[in-house]
């Protein structure tokens, strides 16, 4: 089997600050609605103590794309390392991809009337150098892996509130955000 | 009456520069990394101009940023590799920076409004501004004798070195009214000032070599992002990071151990802490009996005055968990703790602080690498203050400027008299929204006779005012930055022409002069004309050359500077105190009416009519009132929520989403509910910012309260934000 | 009414679908009616399912680059849609050069590849919103809420157009009957279904039930007609222009504000907690 990448999301070295957000931003100095790398907050409930975790995640590159399948157009390709390119010039804006998406990660650009999408910086990786969100992260809480021989212990699937993965085979691996001890004044 | 300035912050600067010269011992000239970045490698195109840039906010990391420009316009900006402190990455602010210096809502030239807070604009031409402003200042010199009518309210908005230019503009049109002192910092400064002569810290990237790292009321994760990074690789060599803090912040989510102190309380922890290193004997005697003064009578006071007991009662913690917390620090070495100024901002706040340094200090950590208390430095600070240097012009008479205490700046702007104050300068504030007592700024400034601002986008100071003049960001103008943090000098470069009219303050400051002394020669000191680049270089002395190792200051086009011998504060255990020792006993804080020992000031409480205490620490994606009214920012937030426990939010009937007014006899905000387990019982949260389009602003229901400690090293009191009590209600 | 242009398209394109299979099985059938009217139908049916592709094209950014979407039919149901109404719409015009007397077994033939022709149309329409990241159309419902839709208004507009050309009227009352009993019932199902599950499943469901929309198209497309119908049976009354008129433009309304609900209370899949 090919290479497929991806990111390694670190959520447990993540602190929510939206740099990588806004590094991809300034990096393709994009329309203020489109956030092409969204910082989720992930629900209190969902883990045994009250903490503030994060998922930031753009586009999940999948081994079975939707957006892909559904593009009446054939905007979408798929390249031989996995990432999932839009071809803007091919995009006639009709919204099927943004219907199809479980991540809700094509966005409409107003300006452009196109779908906006992150190609993780497809440019920079064949240059051999890192996407701005990787680069511009403070905590190197994101790294680009090979999802086909990654195998680090602990790494997960998904995190809480993520989709279902088998939906579309998400190319995105969690480390678990850690719970630390609290001394608490509530009961 | 004159109040003549006795300190100011040329004087406690120019201390700091004369300690730095101290300590800059014997450098290489050629001993740092020249980077040496190409342009077009660093930009991978080969049309692009990479230029150096400084941030100059109010922030711990102030970034070593590089500009990308194609065609006069810059394209983005990136993080300097060449600072290994901010390791080529910006932070969300720092990365919306073109939204700032492109933002359509940018003020685009000189306006004048009818009728102050009518928001009836009018545009003007400069040289319309500057006659008007130049007839007022000799209207005013004129029917008083003097310009002390004029005040000036300048402070953090921007830190760059050439900004002190505004007060040299003050100080050039004879002796005016100062806002002084300093908000956010100085009841702690005093602290350390006492106890050590003056606040120096550690190297940050020295972090990495904690063993055991406490987070005291500290939120670097929003606050220092960078910082941030030095303490993750610290936990992962091994360090224990505890995070002390009434919240659950961010960087408490990464702590190893949280506690949730009761707010104001701290140092009942620290003296409770020390009460069980005393019993246990796990204090360093000798290091004690080398370098400290008082620890005799400060041990005395802890064995007769602290138990564990009441520590535990007061601050919510176990006993155990005090005992535990104090073995761990006092055995684990290095080990160090981080004051955050959050901590001080409490009645009580200088002297928790106190107490925290002293804990530093009885075990020894004091001066050593991965040790000692840190607060903030001003180590790099040794300019010329060039800029801000000017003479009064001649013939002026009178002793002094005027302070204003700008903790308290409305109530004594309203109060000055013989004579009083009439006009006011605003340049890097704005305290309409930043300052407590919003209804007695807005009653000041109702008062003048004439109200300039000096600003980028229409806040609410500038929507006070009478006239608006536009200037220019980081990019757009030379200057020069360093930090009160990290020990790098950056340089920062004309990156793009001024946008639409806007113009540097220095530019302001001559442009001023030549109209004043068109109008009446003599009258302004201040140079009518001169090179920005020049004016930079003017800042540079000796000392800086030694300290960073540079030849020039035009070596540093070429990269950033790290200072020589920084980083490990109070190596060798040399203090700048009266007595050289570490003074646990201190005389000088008895002069400004403290007890000379580091004790126990009881907390300020909260009242049956507001059972609540409302803390508005920073937020993560601005500085205070900038960047959040960026469209980059609001896409990513758009409204304040008031952070509030669940229980409590059950006992209101408030669920998530709900609008809710947060109140006391001051004022109030209304605002979104946000229920979550991250703040305690009996404290409510919510992070000041201005939203260009909502009326919001905590300091509606915040009151001047003074702090206990900031006379000593910064002229004046700080303030007490965070002893803020509140009730709430569903709307 | 985010999506008027595709509520306007979806309804239209099914009603002139189902118009000319009926219009097709009458023909078939052998119904008596006029070659002239057969003609005219087949203009209306043409014309109608232009306007609704003009309607479309509201909804892309670039309509003008829209004669690409033929070029994915390999897995984009939305381009199989296209390529299907593309070739619906020669088929109609060939099938227009067909009204003559010695062409009747031409026509049928011609007729019968592009009734097949527009029942796939339908289908790939619907097939368009199985999508697992809508959790409540990925389901067989959309696919046969738009047949519904097609035997509900195709017949209904074929009748009023007779009726207005003059032609003996067509007992439209059993059939309509039928396929509004089978819609009411399968909606309701439907419905229920969604409501009793959970997640963003049931949050559709409860959607659907606080929007006045829901209503709409209860009393609208099902219940008013039948009462008709149901009326006209029971008082002996003959279908008449005005009356066919009425009942076709009030289940066209209700298929309407029906697809304005579909398109309006589905919940998608997205990161929870943001």
């Amino acid at each position: 089997m090919g290479k497929q990448l991806g990111f390694l999301v670190d959520s447990e070295r993540c602190i929510g600050c939206h740099s990588c957000e806004m590094a991809c931003k300034n990096y393709y100095q994009l329309h203020p609605s489109l956030r092409r790398r969204k910082v989720h907050p992930i629900q209190e409930n969902d883990y045994s103590m009250p903490e503030r975790n994060y998922m930031s995640l753009a586009c999940n590159h999948c081994v079975e794309p939707e957006c892909m399948r559904v593009c009446p157009v054939g905007a979408y390709s798929k390249r031989d390392d996995g990432i999932v390119m839009h071809d803007p010039s091919r995009c006639i804006g009709c919204k099927m991809c943004i219907m199809a998406c479980p991540y809700q990660v094509p966005q409409f650009d107003p300006e452009v009337k196109k779908v906006d999408k992150c190609k993780m910086c497809a440019q920079l990786i064949d240059k051999g150098e890192k996407p701005a969100c990787v680069a511009g992260c403070p905590m190197e809480a994101i790294q680009i892996i090979d999802i086909t021989s990654f195998n680090k212990y602990g790494a997960v699937k998904l995190l809480p509130g993520f989709p279902n993965p088998s939906i579309t085979k998400p190319s995105v691996r969690f480390i678990k955000p850690t719970i630390g001890k609290q001394i608490r004044r509530d009961k | 009456m004159d109040k003549k300035i006795s300190f100011n912050r040329r004087t406690f600067l120019k201390g700091a520069a004369a300690a730095s010269a101290g300590l800059a011992i014997g450098s290489s000239t050629s001993s740092f990394n020249l980077t040496g970045l190409k342009p077009a490698d660093a930009a991978g195109d080969n049309k692009a101009q990479v230029f150096r840039n400084a941030c100059p906010r109010n922030c711990y990391d102030t970034c070593a940023i590089l500009s990308h420009v194609e065609d006069g316009v810059i394209k983005r900006v990136s993080g300097d590799p060449g600072s290994t402190y901010t390791r080529g990455i910006l932070c969300a602010k720092g990365f919306s920076y073109t939204r700032r210096v492109y933002s359509p809502d940018r003020i685009k030239y000189p306006m004048r409004q009818k009728g102050r807070g009518s928001g009836n604009w009018q545009r003007i031409s400069w040289n319309e501004a500057y006659t008007e402003i130049a007839e007022n200042i000799l209207k005013i010199k004129k029917e008083y004798g003097s310009t002390l009518p004029i005040c000036l309210d300048k402070y953090s908005g921007n830190f760059d070195i050439m900004h002190y230019g505004i007060e040299g503009m003050m100080s050039s049109l004879g002796y005016t009214s100062r806002a002084t002192g300093t908000p956010c910092w100085p009841a702690g400064i005093d602290a350390q000032t006492f106890d050590m002569g003056t606040i120096i810290s550690n190297d940050p990237e020295d972090l990495v070599n904690s063993k055991y790292l406490i987070l005291w009321g500290v939120n670097p994760a929003w606050t220092s992002v960078h910082s941030m990074y030095f303490v993750k690789e610290a936990q992962e060599k091994g360090c224990k990071v505890v995070v002390i803090d009434p919240v659950l912040t961010q960087t408490a989510s990464k702590a190893d151990l949280y506690l949730q102190i009761k707010p104001s309380t701290d140092g009942a922890l620290a003296l409770g802490m020390a009460r069980y290193i005393l019993d246990n004997e796990l204090y360093d005697g000798n290091w004690l009996h080398n370098n400290a003064k008082g620890y005799e009578e400060f041990f005395g006071y802890v064995k007769n005055n602290i138990t564990l007991e009441w520590a535990a009662d007061k601050t919510g913690l176990p006993k155990a968990v005090i005992e535990q917390l104090a073995r761990e620090y006092a055995t684990t070495k290095p080990a160090n703790i981080w004051i955050g100024y959050g901590m001080q901002r409490h009645t009580n706040g200088g002297t928790n602080v106190r107490a925290i340094d002293a804990l530093a200090a009885i075990t020894g950590n004091i001066g050593k690498s991965g040790g000692g208390a840190q607060y903030a430095h001003l180590q790099t600070w040794g300019f010329n203050y060039h800029a801000m240097m000017q003479n009064p012009p001649e013939g002026t008479e009178g002793g002094g400027d005027r302070a204003i205490n700008m903790n308290n700046f409305a109530a004594e702007v309203l109060a000055a008299e013989d004579p009083p104050i009439k006009m006011l300068w605003l340049a890097c504030r704005n305290p309409m929204a930043q300052d407590p007592e919003t209804s007695v700024m807005r009653k000041a400034f109702e008062a003048m006779d004439f109200v300039v601002t000096v600003d980028q986008f229409m806040n609410a100071t500038v929507e006070m005012s009478d006239i608006v003049l536009p200037t220019t960001t980081l990019f757009e103008a030379p200057g020069v930055n360093v930090s009160y943090w990290h020990w790098w000098l950056y340089l920062n470069e004309q990156a793009i022409k001024p946008m639409h009219e806007a113009k540097n303050d220095i530019t302001i400051a001559m442009e001023l002069s030549a109209k004043l002394n068109e109008l009446k020669p003599g009258s302004c000191t201040f140079p009518t004309s001169g090179d920005l680049e020049e004016w930079v270089g003017k800042e540079f002395n000796d000392g800086i050359y030694q300290m960073f190792g540079i030849n020039h200051w035009t070596d540093l086009k070429k990269g950033p500077a790290k200072a020589k011998n920084s980083q490990v504060a109070w190596k060798g255990g040399k203090f700048q105190t009266p007595s050289d020792k570490y003074e646990f006993y201190s005389e000088e804080a008895e002069k400004f009416g403290h007890h000379p020992l580091p004790i126990y000031v009881e907390e300020l409480k909260t009242t049956d009519k507001y059972p609540l205490r409302c803390i508005s620490p920073h937020w993560k994606l601005n500085i205070h009132s900038q960047f959040q009214n960026l469209d980059w920012m609001e896409s990513i937030n758009n409204e304040p929520r008031l952070e509030i426990h669940p229980s409590v939010a059950k006992e209101y009937g408030i669920k998530d989403g709900d609008s809710v007014k947060m109140f006391n006899d001051l004022g109030y905000i209304i605002l979104p509910a946000k229920i979550t387990g991250t703040v305690p019982i009996d404290t409510v949260v919510t992070y000041e910012a201005w939203y260009k389009s909502k009326d919001f602003n905590v300091n509606y229901t915040v009151k001047a309260i003074p702090a206990d400690m900031g006379k000593k090293a910064t002229g004046m009191p700080g303030i007490a934000f965070h002893d803020n009590f509140v009730n709430i209600e569903k709307v | 009414m985010g999506e008027l242009p595709l509520v306007l398209f979806t309804v239209l394109s099914q009603m002139a679908a189902g118009a000319f299979i009926t219009l097709y099985i009458l023909d078939v059938k052998g119904k008596q009616f006029s070659l002239e009217t057969g003609k005219l139908s087949t203009i209306v049916i043409f014309i109608t399912t232009v306007v609704s592709i003009l309607l479309s094209s509201f909804h892309l950014g670039h309509p003008l680059g829209a004669t690409k979407m033929f070029t994915n039919i390999g897995s984009s149901w939305l381009s199989r849609e296209a390529v299907l109404f593309a070739v619906f719409l020669i088929l109609l015009v060939g099938y227009y050069t067909q009204w003559k007397p010695d062409k009747a077994s031409t026509r049928t033939q011609l007729g019968g590849v592009t009734a097949i022709v527009a029942f796939l149309a339908i289908t790939a329409s619907g097939m368009i919103y199985v999508l697992p990241a809508r959790p409540a159309w990925n389901n067989f419902a959309p696919v046969l809420f738009f047949w519904l839709t097609a035997a509900l208004s195709g017949p209904l507009f074929i009748g009023t157009l007779f009726a207005i050309k003059g032609e003996k009227i067509l007992n439209l009352l059993l059939p309509t009957a039928i396929v509004i009993g089978i819609g009411l019932t399968s909606f309701l199902i439907y419905t229920s279904l969604l409501v009793s599950s959970t997640g963003l499943v049931q949050a559709t469901g409860i959607n659907m039930l606080n929007s006045s929309l829901f209503w709409g198209k209860l009393l609208l497309n099902w219940l008013v007609p039948l009462i008709i119908i149901l009326a006209s049976v029971l008082w002996k009354k003959k279908l008449d222009t005005k009356l066919v008129t009425v009942v076709f433009l009030m289940v066209l309304v209700g298929e309407i504000i029906g697809r304005a609900l579909f398109y309006g209370s589905i919940e998608a899949l997205k990161i929870i907690g943001s």
